[in-house]
């Protein structure tokens, strides 16, 4: 049913027609924007790139097929290349300072600053992982995608995923062992 | 078949995943390969369990409106295609192709110039194009539009360069704050019907620059951060602004730009302190202004989060405050502001419950309307344990005595005046019932929008003639007109004026008589000197002495002028020389030299009352020795006579009088009332002092003046109005008579008591103006009381301890009784509780006359004096 919605919601946006964009902009904002966060580790940051990915998805969603991905996993793979673009760009490695992040302590109750802290050990122990292993953990865990969305989004076979998936875990479970939240 | 492990481990986390609990299989626990599954499979969990991070509603709206914008914008762009531009282009084809390889380059320059930063060959490309943008922007809107956007690239620039040279270019910071001011000029101009998605991208662009800055900050040198703390100050300023732009149209106003910020602090701590403009954070004070963002006002010893500009002078003002965790009981707080209420033993100090006990020291007279500093323990239902209470004088004082026209649980008229009556005045009937009471004397403060609030209104039976007295500043002086307050008065020949220099702008105190067509005829204009400003402000209430010609007030030099106003109890004296052994209570001015220059004595009653028969001897300016015994007289006496006015100097020897007063310690005799019954014919042996109570039956009413506020007499508590105060029983007995001593072998006693060296008692003094608060102790931090020396304690209702019904409050030490005086009857069996024992605890006496004593100050401790 929903599927079938998003195909419709497809059809109308590559016929230029914005408010169907827009939906599609509702219905996957916070998939596209964890994603983003997971790997630039700042949330302004990844707000301003999740919205430039909608503007990039807009100029390119006539070339879309919806038969070889779903929508999501099609943004996700738009947002992949906009955050390598990023990092690029600034020249930077793609680690995140984040003791330099400024927590907004104004908009974090007390639970929310400790779930802050979790994400900032959490985004520590993947700094030691490799691109691949970073987008694999975040896209089946954070995300929920199945093998076959990560495959497409990342471009590469199923087993590769798989193996990702196993080294990249086995990393970070090395790295927490060792107490290396830091 | 043999399956790799990783696709083991991929079929167990899709398990995981549905919410089904994975087995090990084909792995043995306690393999290698069984415990890195176990391992892995607890370690995926964990990563599912961490809450996704949210977008703010803000970033999620924002991004929509650039996506919309955006798709707007690339709409436009097909629309001259659409109208075949090409066939125009076609004769002009070989000449675009030649021009192709110009714009190419052309656009390479332009993608090159829009990622530059300073020092950059490109840069210049970037801001020459952004020039253009801003001359095409023709509308208000587009302007506002084309400057967010700059202000936004700049601060980009600014992040990143902060990057490249771990310094920020303040150039950048110059420009970006130029770009939101001209941003913030054009979009005034945009009609509120128009510029909602533009101020919402103007919050999102200030508040990004907040935080951005902040990280900037933090990576820049020690010089740059006043400039940055100034950026993040305005870009705070501009996102309240932003924030109020719904509900009041986008007003600019940078009240904290005005100040000089120095530096962005951030620190959290526990609220100790309540003013209305200030709050204590920890040992911090920081002042919350219109800019300030929080949610409410933070609850008294609740933990904050504080983020604050601080002021080149050291001050903090509050960006925005955030409450992170609830109050924690057994802080050392403050509470600043207006008595609002009371009940029992707790006063509303402008809203806040404060408890008063046995051990507060006390400055000053709590009465409705009046503004307090209470400092004390912060207790887990919120209220606030008093340990210091200080009463600011209040400047707005009126007193009105005179016959009552209307009488409603809101609201007195009394001598033409309506005063407005709160839960927390008190009204002392003890000399008439409201309900039968002619006439009233009403103590009350002016208020802000002219009304008067009751802080005191006492019943009296007689309807007496109306007077005013008012304390106020002068407003205006024409010819034989003051204007003092909102009060008009008239002054002539018999009006005795008081001043010096130009009244007008001082505060004065005007006694008035009120003549039936309603003006006001000025009786005594007393003007107040200006403010003694290097002395130090104190209150103290004792026993009054005469030590070489000087007076002492509990050994405290006194000195009374004649802008000194003087009381006996609520009736306003022309002059007062009070007799040793009078209980004073006084304000003024500590001086340099120690003495302490009064504005305000007020003669108040403290003890039982007692009454003594006799003949009169000898009279003698100051004193009578009635029958054998010596009783000090003073302005304070009223005569009264069954024919008609007396006053002292028509006593003679050979009356018959009953003196009402009060005793001292030192078997002295202080009268409050002389009731002349007649002459004894025979001047033979004085009759013996009857040992007889006297019947209850109150004296014969004065033709003269009224008694207007005679004190509630301990045995015969008055409640407040309203069940307001402790509840006391109520009880019939009749004074108790004094049991005078006999004389001693060497007769009368002399008419003044040896100057005996006196403690100070009764003090408490503190520097006028705010004093910063003690850092709140960790543990244990419950004041220890001040010990009270019973030996000069003047005897007072204050109890030291609690009685029946009296406050709930433990007093953590108790403080020692007043001893009594030897001559008081014992109480007998079934008698009502000893007043001494039992009188009102000190909050419900506040409002009451006699006022409650303020702690006696250890003996020895030495009293802070001003050195200057």
């Amino acid at each position: 049913m929903l599927a079938r919605r998003e195909q419709e919601l497809v059809r109308r946006a590559q016929s230029r027609d914005s408010a169907a964009f827009a939906e599609l902009y509702d219905l996957h904002y916070r998939r596209v924007y964890t994603y983003i966060y997971y790997r630039v580790g700042n949330q302004e940051l990844a707000e301003d790139l999740a919205a430039d990915v909608f503007v990039r998805g807009w100029q390119a969603i006539g070339s879309f097929d919806y038969r070889g991905v779903p929508v999501a996993a099609w943004l996700l793979r738009i947002a992949r290349n906009r955050v390598i673009d990023h990092f690029r760009r600034s020249g930077k490695r793609e680690t995140v300072e984040l003791e330099d992040q400024h927590v907004d302590l104004a908009q974090d109750p007390e639970s929310e600053v400790e779930t802050h802290l979790l994400r900032e050990d959490l985004m520590r122990l993947m700094s030691h992982l490799t691109d691949d292993q970073r987008d694999v953990i975040i896209l089946k865990f954070f995300e929920g995608m199945s093998n076959a969305e990560v495959a497409a989004i990342l471009g590469k076979p199923e087993g590769a995923v798989k193996s990702l998936q196993h080294r990249g875990l086995a990393a970070l479970r090395r790295h927490w062992d060792r107490g290396e939240k830091g | 078949m043999i399956r790799r492990f990783r696709d083991v481990l991929d079929e167990k986390l899709e398990q995981l995943r549905r919410g089904q609990t994975p087995d090990l299989s084909p792995y043995r626990a306690g393999s290698p390969q069984g415990d890195e599954l176990a391992g892995l499979l607890e370690l995926a969990a964990a990563l599912q369990a961490v809450p996704a991070p949210e977008p703010s509603a803000l970033a999620v709206a924002r991004g929509k409106q650039r996506l919309l914008a955006a798709m707007a914008e690339s709409e436009r762009e097909k629309a001259p295609r659409a109208l075949g531009l090409w066939p125009l282009l076609k004769p002009a084809f070989a000449a675009a192709m030649a021009a192709v390889v110009c714009l190419v380059l052309v656009f390479a320059v332009n993608a090159l110039g829009e990622r530059s930063l300073p020092g950059s060959a490109f840069y210049p490309v970037k801001t020459i194009k952004e020039r253009i943008q801003v001359l095409v922007a023709d509308t208000p809107r587009e302007q506002a539009a084309v400057h967010l956007r700059m202000a936004k690239r700049r601060l980009n620039e600014l992040q990143r360069v902060t990057l490249r040279d771990g310094a920020a270019d303040l150039a950048l910071l110059d420009a970006m704050t130029r770009e939101m001011d001209a941003a913030l000029e054009a979009l005034a101009q945009v009609p509120a019907t128009q510029s909602g998605a533009l101020v919402a991208d103007l919050a999102s662009v200030a508040r990004r620059q907040q935080s951005t800055l902040l990280w900037v900050q933090r990576h820049s040198a020690p010089e740059q951060q006043a400039a940055l703390a100034r950026a993040i100050v305005r870009a705070h300023e501009t996102y309240q602004m932003a924030l109020a732009a719904p509900a009041q149209g986008l007003k600019v106003t940078r009240p904290l730009s005005a100040m000089a910020v120095a530096a962005i602090v951030e620190f959290k701590g526990p609220v100790l302190g309540e003013d209305p403009d200030v709050l204590t954070v920890g040992s911090h004070q920081v002042g919350v202004i219109s800019v300030t963002d929080m949610e409410g006002r933070p609850d008294l010893g609740a933990t904050v989060e504080v983020r604050a500009a601080r002021l080149q002078d050291g001050r903090l003002v509050a960006l925005s405050i955030r409450q992170t965790a609830p109050p924690a009981e057994g802080l050392w707080v403050r509470v600043n502001g207006t008595i609002t209420g009371a009940y029992d033993s707790t006063w509303l100090i402008n809203g806040r419950p404060v408890v008063f006990s046995a051990a507060t020291n006390l400055v000053g007279w709590l009465q409705p309307g009046a503004h307090v500093e209470a400092s004390g323990l912060l207790r887990s239902d919120g209220t606030v344990l008093a340990h210091d209470v200080e009463v600011e004088v209040a400047q707005h004082e009126v007193n009105l005595i005179g016959p009552v026209a209307e009488r409603s649980p809101d609201q007195w008229v009394v001598a033409g005046v309506p005063v407005k009556v709160v839960p927390a005045t008190y009204i002392d009937e003890t000399q008439a019932l409201a309900e039968q009471s002619q006439g009233a004397s009403v103590r009350a403060v002016r208020q802000s929008d002219g009304t008067l609030v009751a802080r005191s209104i006492t019943a009296l039976r007689e309807e007496p003639q109306a007077s005013v007295v008012v304390k106020d500043v002068v407003v205006a002086r024409q010819g034989d007109v003051w204007t003092v307050g909102d009060w008009d008065v008239a002054t002539d020949t018999q009006t005795r004026i008081i001043a010096e220099g130009d009244p007008v702008g001082r505060v004065a105190e005007v006694s008035a008589e009120r003549r039936p067509d309603g003006r006001l005829r000025a009786v005594r204009i007393a003007v107040e000197p200006t403010a003694r400003r290097e002395t130090v402000r104190i209150a103290f209430q004792g026993s009054a002495q005469w030590v070489d010609g000087t007076l002492t007030v509990a050994g405290h030099p006194v000195s009374m002028g004649e802008a000194t106003s003087a009381w006996a109890d609520d009736r306003p004296l022309a002059t007062l020389r009070p007799a040793p052994g009078r209980t004073l209570a006084v304000e003024g001015w500590l001086q340099p030299d120690g003495t302490v220059a009064a504005d305000n004595v007020r003669a108040v009653r403290t003890g039982k009352m007692t009454e003594l028969h006799g003949t009169v001897r000898t009279i003698q300016d100051g004193s009578l020795i009635l029958d054998d015994r010596t009783i000090y007289l003073d302005e304070c006496v009223e005569v009264v006579a069954p024919g008609g006015p007396m006053s002292l100097a028509d006593i003679a020897p050979g009356l018959l009088v009953t003196v009402m007063g009060e005793a001292g310690p030192d078997d002295s005799f202080v009268a409050w009332k002389v009731l002349v019954g007649g002459i004894v014919p025979d001047k033979g042996p004085a009759p013996k002092p009857t040992a007889e109570p006297e019947p209850a039956q109150p004296p014969a009413p004065t033709p003269v003046t009224p008694a207007p506020s005679a004190t509630p007499l301990p045995t015969t508590p008055a409640h407040p109005k309203g069940g307001h105060g402790t509840p006391v029983p109520p009880t019939a007995t009749p004074e108790p008579s004094e049991t005078p001593s006999a004389p001693g072998p060497g007769g009368p006693p002399e008419p003044t008591p040896p100057p005996t060296p006196t403690p100070w008692p009764t003090m408490v003094i503190r520097p006028k103006g705010k004093t910063p608060l003690p850092v709140p102790p960790t543990e244990t931090p419950m004041p220890t009381p001040t010990p009270t020396p019973t030996a000069t304690a003047v005897p007072t209702d204050t109890p030291p301890a609690p009685g029946p019904g009296g406050p709930p409050e433990p007093t953590p030490t108790p403080t020692p009784t007043p001893t009594p005086t030897a001559s008081e009857p014992a109480p007998g069996p079934g008698a009502p509780p000893e007043p001494t024992a039992t009188a009102t605890p000190m909050p419900t006496l506040a409002p009451k006359r006699p006022r409650p004593l303020p702690t006696l100050q250890p003996p020895g401790k030495p009293m802070p004096m001003p050195t200057g």
